[in-house]
């Protein structure tokens, strides 16, 4: 293990892959402090830039535009309450009534060392954890694999808010749908392309997360007209206050930072659930556990209700990487992206990669934690001047967003028909956003769709076409059994009050 | 006022409308994935695969079919469950006498300005189709200065000053520096370029 950390803080340390970490972060925390604009638009912004890179290289990019993106987010979400990202959201319940007592320098340097604490940790877990299941994982069979996609699409359904379990559902099914146009992986028969030429490739995977994630948050911000910039003008006009914390401050959040990193970062293995989930379970168990007055100032502007969040959230990025690295299997929307752009680098991430590439595996690991490094010694000073950044004006920003997303997907093909096709899907997008539809399990379904497809024809051809794979070998019946419960009990729980009655609205 | 208490609508918006927009969605994913098995019979299988277990149909019957399934869930599980219709109907009879109340959702409902979106929609189909014949630079400045003009934008000079040099720069960029051939466009050869 030691010789691949080495062989990876080699990679990682080279002058150029140093820079990409720098400008990730740097990009990230620009983007995702942007309203409306998250790590997946962030991720998929920088994807059309890395294709002539080397995979390591836009890997750690992407790493650091994935912190730099959730940082961001923490930033407006104290600043101008407006988390730019749905992991940040728990941010602001005490990061912004910090703000507006003067005290937004502390409550931004706070969230800053949070982040790299509980991205230290994470990253140290995930050291010895990827490892330990590349190894476990290099048994898996093709029915093991699609019995470990099924469990990882309908996990992120299943983790979805409340009464959206049946829409998250319908959206994984809606992307493998669109992930089935094209030709087809195993015998190159065209499917659904209504011999149209510029099918016969399929959607790309880009066209499609640029399309539902980038254009379609940025038009719906012209849709929904918030007036952030003018907030962000008086947030940002009256300087910050100071960054210091107290020694007993550090002391009193130091326990916090610990629970919530090891929190987060199995919430982050777990596939389906992220970010957004950590934080808040964090949130709710330090609450929880404060006593008297230290109870009472959640909500209100307590530094522990700002560090728990912050450390899960960054520690859930680390740990989300888990699955992907060893498996292959994206447990979040922004892994997805980031499984897409390493399968277009020529790298299919599962545990041969470790055996593979095991330079792209520790760079990768490594780099993370020259991202937090870096996001801690660089974007905390930097952070009064990006957050002015904010105040530009919508005008031009979203005409410019509209502009890279569309730019990014065209230089990839030279395809005009692409742009059409963009832009029907993001309109598409707004509508199914609107009426409650998330869009993450749409992009998984999409980026698994292909795999999937290719581990079930495999696994039924060794079978001789009888399902009975699903139960045969107690790896995927496991799998099999997990998935079954993860997806009955939501649903039960969701028909359930219906009949019952007088049961009070939805739980947790 | 008087249409907003018309007697079958009456008090009921506030859940229901969330509910009618589920059964709607879900009666359009319900017809989306007939279509799509329909349509996935059309798909051509090589005469020596017809006796495999596993053909290029396979998959797609199979997504039909869990999108089918879902989608009749969820037309099961929309309706107006108990709990809000006895809610809509103590609403009704407040409303007997609440005449001043106002409706829950319609004030609160943020304005959507769907008219700016679809001219977006339209300046970016309309790039797409420009970005050949007006080649990259021309294409793309009009493209920025009409997004900058939907969103309200006036000043002429900032118009010109926030498109020209950005994508002069972002071309200087992409063929010089990339080195990433971007097609001139006809305009250019028209106009009697190489």
């Amino acid at each position: 293990m030691l010789e691949g950390i080495l062989s990876g803080a080699a990679t990682a340390f080279t002058p150029i892959n140093l820079m990409m970490v720098f400008v990730g972060c740097f990009a990230g925390t620009f983007i995702g402090m942007l309203p409306g604009l998250g790590p997946i638009s962030a991720i998929a912004l920088m994807i059309p830039i890395t294709y002539g890179f080397d995979p390591a290289s836009g890997m750690i990019l992407m790493a650091g535009v994935y912190y730099g993106a959730i940082f961001g987010g923490s930033t407006s979400s104290i600043l101008i309450n407006a988390p730019g990202v749905a992991g940040t959201v728990a941010t602001a319940f005490d990061g912004y009534p910090l703000a507006r007592q003067g005290f937004a320098g502390k409550a931004l340097a706070t969230a800053a060392y949070c982040s790299f604490a509980g991205g230290t940790i994470a990253a140290i877990l995930l050291l010895i954890a990827a490892p330990a299941l590349a190894q476990v994982s290099l048994s898996f069979q093709s029915a093991d694999y699609f019995a470990l996609m099924v469990l990882g699409l309908t996990a992120v359904s299943a983790f979805a808010a409340p009464g959206q379990v049946l829409k998250a559902l319908i959206m994984t099914v809606l992307g493998l749908m669109l992930s089935t146009i094209g030709t087809d992986p195993a015998i190159g028969i065209q499917r659904f392309t209504f011999g149209r030429l510029d099918l016969i490739d399929g959607i790309s995977f880009l066209l499609l997360a640029m399309a539902t994630f980038a254009l379609s948050e940025a038009l719906m911000s012209v849709l929904r007209e918030d007036k952030i910039s003018d907030e962000a003008r008086a947030a940002t006009k009256g300087g910050i206050g100071s960054l210091r914390l107290k020694a007993s401050e550090v002391k009193s959040i130091a326990p916090t930072v610990g629970r919530s990193s090891i929190i987060g970062f199995f919430i982050g293995v777990l596939p389906g659930a992220g970010a957004t989930i950590a934080s808040f379970l964090a949130y709710g168990m330090e609450r929880n556990i404060a006593r008297g007055k230290e109870r009472e100032k959640f909500g209100k502007g307590s530094l522990k209700g700002l560090a728990a969040p912050e450390t899960a959230n960054n520690a859930a990025c680390s740990g989300s990487f888990v699955p992907l690295l060893t498996l292959g299997i994206p447990g979040s929307g922004t892994t997805a992206i980031m499984l897409g752009a390493l399968i277009s680098y020529g790298v299919q991430p599962g545990p041969r990669l470790f055996v593979d590439a095991p330079q792209v595996f520790w760079s990768v690991i490594v780099s993370m934690y020259i991202g937090n490094i870096i996001l801690l010694v660089l974007n905390l000073p930097l952070i009064p001047y990006i957050a002015r950044l904010l105040a530009v004006p919508k005008q031009f920003l979203v005409p410019l967003i509209l502009f890279f997303s569309l730019i990014g997907v065209y230089l990839v093909s030279f395809n005009t028909f692409d742009i059409q096709m963009m832009v029907f899907f993001a309109l598409g997008a707004i509508v199914l956003r609107l009426v409650g539809f998330p869009m993450a399990p749409l992009i998984l379904g999409f980026i698994l769709g292909d795999l999937m497809e290719d581990n079930l024809r495999r696994a039924l051809s060794i079978s001789d076409g009888s399902i009975s794979f699903l139960w045969e070998r107690p790896i995927t019946l496991t799998i099999m059994i997990l998935t079954a419960i993860i997806v009955l009990v939501p649903l039960i729980k969701a028909i359930r009050p219906r009949y019952a009655g007088e049961t009070a609205g939805e739980g947790g | 006022m008087e249409v907003w208490r018309a007697p079958d609508a009456r008090g009921k918006q506030g859940m229901s409308h969330a509910m009618t927009t589920d059964r709607v969605s879900a009666l359009v994913f319900l017809a989306f994935s007939i279509a799509y098995g329909v349509l996935a019979t059309e798909i051509p299988v090589p005469p020596f695969m017809s006796s495999e277990p596993f053909t290029p149909r396979t998959m797609p019957y199979a997504l039909s079919a869990l999108g089918i399934a879902l989608a009749l869930a969820m037309l099961a599980t929309s309706g107006p469950p108990r709990r809000a219709r006895t809610e809509a109907r103590a609403a009704e009879d407040l409303g007997a006498d609440a005449e001043a109340a106002p409706p829950p959702e319609k004030p609160k409902a943020p304005e959507m300005r769907w008219g700016k979106v679809l001219i977006l929609a339209a300046v970016m189909c309309l790039y797409g189709l420009t970005l050949k014949p007006l080649g990259f630079i021309v294409s793309t400045s009009l493209f920025l200065i009409a997004g900058y003009l939907v969103l309200g934008e006036r000043r002429v000079w900032i118009l010109l000053a926030a498109s020209i040099p950005i994508v002069v720069a972002f071309w200087a960029l992409l063929t010089q520096l990339l080195g990433i051939y971007l097609d001139p466009g006809a305009l250019f050869s028209w106009l009697g370029g190489r």
